[in-house]
């Protein structure tokens, strides 16, 4: 009995000096239980809210949300690290995450949930200034970069007859150095849309196959020069992927330039396409220099380049893999990879046969998914 | 679109450009001159708007960000003027945002170049497919 009474004694010291808010409330949605935390995050005290609504710290717009997290929590379900606001004793809005999990009774019926609430005003306010950041100093960068890249055009193409050749040789090492700048910040700026939900990514029925062959015929000569061979295999009648047709080829093209340029001479790459009941599954196998098994867990982040990458001959920005994995996430699609140094490296990237439901729920109500 | 042939007193296409930034404008001037174009260079859309107005051109390229009258402004005016609404409008912007080049055709350009994404040699291709010049 003591061993219990301690345990509890515990826990609400726990929930007391944590420095997430904490609240209980009943199966209604009526407050029930809300620590210090809770009172400095939301401005009220204890006295003042319990035995009030949950509304009460929910914006209006997001009250058909929260009836939505009740019904889940009244079939015993958890709702981890969900981003939304909510609103202060003073009006004020914050952007919070929070989980929610439902409160079980000794005999494991659902009596009520459990909310914790961080606040991330100030890290979502960090972040966009980061991105607004990035954003325009990419623009100022290309307007000089941009005229740099026109002016050695007009020399190399126009004058190339009077320079003598070191001058000329010069010149375009130049032009190269400038295109792989303007390359960067394309990316990034690209990068930078994708992060903040700037670009259009509309998911309908596309047929698969046909987008990898669409892409590898674009990039055969790129393979020629190479010297790699590229190969498709992918039965005929294979049901399509919900998926936005633009993107798809960028992240298409992402996935099968990298394992180009990461082949050896006379290699071959293998893009194969093939269902499962809910998914399409394409694989690109390379036989390149592969990854390390400490690099893999990073290869999809944003910037990260494997060393030996960065001490290899290939140019790259770090950010071709990050947005394919950005773009096949919202599709409710999954990329991962398998490798072994010097042997290869297979990525393999699913596609959902129909839209996830968090989508389709949000298509019919015409709202935008929180993410 | 090719309304406006060769101009019968220079015997050239006149093409009005509308461009603040200095070394964009210094290769404008020196590569469209050697190509056997007839530039005038103004620096914001007000300018450019009475230039036009003064004389018609074969076709415009349009900056967007520029001092006084941004390049929206002046494609809606030049769009409005019955003079001038036939004249192509090609925008060469660094502007590259889906939203931009929207805006800009619902408004009547011709073409919309991100400008560090084009070759000049691309720039003078399509201002040749807007003039007469072969």
């Amino acid at each position: 009995m003591k061993t219990k009474k301690h345990h509890a004694d515990m826990l609400s010291a726990i929930v007391r000096d944590t420095h997430d808010a904490v609240i209980g409330t009943d199966l209604a949605g009526k407050i029930v239980s809300w620590n210090p935390s809770a009172s400095e995050l939301f401005g009220y005290s204890a006295k003042d809210i319990l035995g009030k609504s949950m509304r009460q710290i929910v914006p209006k717009y997001y009250w058909p949300d929260l009836e939505g997290v009740y019904r889940s929590i009244r079939h015993g379900r958890r709702i981890a690290h969900y981003d939304t606001r909510r609103v202060r004793a003073d009006g004020s809005e914050i952007e919070v995450s929070i989980t929610f999990s439902p409160i079980r009774s000794a005999d494991g019926k659902v009596i009520g949930a459990s909310t914790i609430c961080r606040d991330r005003t100030r890290e979502k306010a960090t972040e966009r200034a980061r991105r607004d950041f990035a954003a325009m100093v990419s623009h100022q960068l290309r307007t000089p970069l941009g005229s740099m890249r026109w002016g050695l055009e007009v020399l190399l193409r126009d004058e190339l007859e009077h320079l003598p050749p070191p001058t000329a040789d010069f010149l375009r090492r130049l032009y190269r150095d400038n295109q792989r700048m303007l390359g960067l910040i394309k990316d990034l700026l690209h990068a930078t849309r994708i992060d903040q939900g700037r670009t259009t990514n509309a998911p309908r029925a596309v047929d698969v196959p046909a987008a990898v062959r669409r892409v590898t015929r674009e990039l055969r000569q790129f393979a020629q020069q190479q010297r790699v061979h590229v190969r498709t295999i992918a039965r005929a009648g294979l049901p399509r992927g919900v998926v936005d047709p633009r993107r798809l080829h960028e992240v298409l093209k992402n996935f099968i330039v990298n394992a180009i340029q990461y082949s050896p001479q006379g290699a071959s790459v293998r893009v194969s396409v093939s269902a499962t009941a809910s998914q399409l599954k394409i694989s690109v196998a390379d036989r390149g220099m592969g990854i390390a098994q400490r690099d893999l867990p990073k290869i999809f982040d944003q910037f990260y380049r494997a060393p030996a990458a960065v001490s290899s001959a290939v140019e790259g920005t770090g950010l071709g893999l990050y947005i394919a994995k950005k773009f096949v996430s919202e599709w409710g699609g999954s990329v991962s990879v398998t490798s072994k140094l010097g042997r290869g490296s297979i990525f393999v990237c699913t596609l959902p046969r129909r839209l996830p439901a968090a989508s389709r729920r949000a298509k019919l109500s015409g709202k935008r998914v929180i993410k | 679109m090719k309304t406006n042939k060769i101009d019968p007193a220079s015997g050239q296409p006149y093409v009005l450009v509308a461009e603040d930034d200095h070394s964009y404008a210094a290769i404008y001037t020196l590569k469209l001159r050697r190509e056997g174009f007839e530039v005038r260079l103004v620096k914001d859309g007000k300018t450019l708007l009475a230039e036009a107005r003064k004389r018609v051109p074969s076709a415009v390229i349009l900056d967007l960000i520029m001092p006084l009258k941004d390049g929206f402004w002046a494609l809606q005016w030049l769009k409005r003027d019955v003079q001038l609404k036939k004249v192509p409008v090609l925008v060469v912007t660094n502007l590259g945002q889906d939203e931009d080049l929207t805006r800009a055709k619902e408004l009547g350009a011709a073409e919309y170049f991100v400008k560090s994404e084009m070759s000049v040699q691309e720039m003078v291709g399509a201002l040749r497919k807007y003039t007469d010049l072969k």
